[in-house]
């Protein structure tokens, strides 16, 4: 039994769940389950092989939290001693009056945080049946948002958006003088002047749409420079 | 809907915008997003659409079957709205019997084609005070960023007017013209206010955080049809009179899409 009917786009090879992507003595990676050592694909996605691994990308979903990872969220819920997060995973995420870094009343949990307002912190738990929890405290990261805007992207498209060694952020930062950091959950936050802010925010939207396509850093920064002649030539005039 | 939460820093960016007479996407007041339009994507159903505005997007499914006329209409064929707000849209959308959201969308959507007399009832009576058509109008929301409304309206009336009468299905004598009497052609346009602008086509941040909303629903005329108010904010009586006059510039230009695609569709 062979693999047929792979869509190719460029290089990247598009399967579908439950799909035989390998055989073999293979690593499974994530993303990929093996039943009698024949490896299948758990999603919709793109599959990739490195140093013996086999795992599938996701093309779009949630966030599948891990230990560490810094994630931006906003408050959805607040009860007696604990704020529930939306952190663009399958679960809030909950945060203890003692995880962010003030001395906090109990029952006045409001007075710091309230119901929508964003946050950067690290995920620091998570159990078995997918109860996570984050922390604001003793990270270089935790801290409220109080400007900017934030914006949501599948979380599997993150690392598109970073770019390898961060290639792709750091030229979108360089060319709109904007400050940017990206959640690993797929939550972006975004501050800097009017129409640089609305270009950044265009870039990041391009990334989302045309994450499959190879030569995408190249491609942004095209578009960045482009619109940024445009402004300058609108001023010679 | 209700359980909706905007990120404050985007409340305070739409806001701090709307002052500038600019919005989150760039828009201006009265702007809509990318209205796309497929009919007859479903070939099994009687007619069928797919519209999207901006991300938002429905399928539309039209069934027609024969059946008795209500005994106060025995002249007149019957016509039910059904809009269904399935998980799988967004995550506030539970699922089980449906939610007053979609209920109201619902009517208002069946309000709209009623009230404009968009299909004559009178010609759907097969044999009088008998038989007569059953149109069942099936909105399935396929995902969510604002203005259901508009978007559910458009995918009804692009589907009812692509919609052929199943006769062979009913061994009924077949017509030289199976197509839905379509004698009309509303339009249906919601508007939110947020602070003191209002804007037509909400997104989902600006639906979430808007004061109050107005939906209107106008025939080819510019009459107006049918309305529809939302939300706890008011609308001062000038606003309104404001809205009605902006509503039919906006959508003269709207209309001439959907018309366009209705035709070449048939």
């Amino acid at each position: 039994m062979k693999s047929d009917g792979n869509y190719k786009t460029s290089q990247r090879i598009i399967v579908v769940p439950g799909e035989l992507i390998a055989e073999g003595k293979l690593k499974i990676g994530s993303g990929a389950y093996s039943v009698d050592n024949r490896i299948y694909s758990e999603y919709l996605g793109i599959k990739s092989v490195k140093d013996n691994v086999v795992s599938v990308i996701p093309l779009n979903g949630k966030y599948n939290p891990k230990v560490g990872e810094m994630v931006i969220g906003y408050v959805e819920n607040i009860a007696q001693s604990n704020w529930m997060v939306n952190i663009n995973s399958i679960y809030p995420a909950m945060m203890l009056a003692s995880d962010v870094p003030w001395r906090v009343g109990s029952n006045k949990l409001q007075n710091y945080i309230d119901i929508g307002e964003a946050i950067i912190a690290y995920v620091s738990e998570i159990d078995e049946v997918k109860h996570i929890r984050i922390t604001m405290k003793s990270r270089e990261f935790g801290r409220k948002i109080e400007d900017g805007i934030t914006m949501t992207i599948p979380a599997s498209k993150v690392p598109r958006v970073i770019g390898k060694n961060g290639s792709m952020i750091s030229m979108i930062k360089d060319l709109t003088g904007c400050r940017i950091i990206v959640g690993m959950n797929g939550i972006i936050w975004l501050n800097g002047e009017k129409d640089n802010l609305a270009m950044a925010v265009n870039a990041v939207k391009k990334i989302d749409k045309n994450a499959q396509i190879s030569g995408l850093t190249d491609n942004i920064k095209n578009m960045i420079m482009e619109w940024k002649n445009g402004i300058s030539g609108d001023v010679d005039e | 809907m209700a359980d909706e939460v905007v990120t404050t820093v985007i409340r305070e960016k739409i806001l701090k915008m709307i002052k500038n007479e600019k919005r989150l996407d760039n828009r201006n007041f009265n702007e809509y997003r990318n209205i796309e339009i497929n009919p007859g994507i479903i070939t099994s159903a009687d007619g069928s659409a797919h519209v999207s505005i901006g991300n938002t997007s429905v399928i539309a499914g039209i069934k027609i079957e024969t059946g008795e006329p209500f005994p106060d209409t025995p002249n007149a064929g019957v016509m039910t709205t059904n809009v269904e707000l399935i998980p799988m849209a967004s995550p506030v959308f539970e699922s089980g019997p449906p939610s007053p959201e979609a209920v109201e969308i619902a009517r208002v959507v069946d309000r709209g084609i009623r009230e404009s007399k968009m299909i004559n009832m009178e010609k759907l009576s097969i044999v009088k005070g008998e038989k007569v058509w059953i149109i069942y109008i099936d909105l399935h929301v396929i995902d969510y960023d604002g203005n259901l409304f508009d978007t559910c309206f458009i995918a009804s009336v692009v589907a009812l007017s692509t919609a052929k009468f199943p006769y062979k299905k009913f061994n009924l004598e077949e017509s030289a013209n199976p197509s839905v009497p379509v004698e009309h052609f509303p339009i249906e346009s919601t508007y939110v206010k947020i602070g003191n602008s209002i804007m037509v086509d909400p997104s989902l941040e600006e639906e979430t955080i808007a004061d109050a909303r107005l939906t209107i629903a106008i025939d080819e005329n510019s009459d107006i049809r049918a309305m529809q108010k939302g939300f706890s904010g008011v609308f001062k009586e000038d606003e309104i009179y404001k809205i009605i006059a902006n509503n039919r510039e906006i959508n003269r230009s709207i209309r001439e899409i959907i018309k366009g695609k209705v035709e070449v569709f048939r």
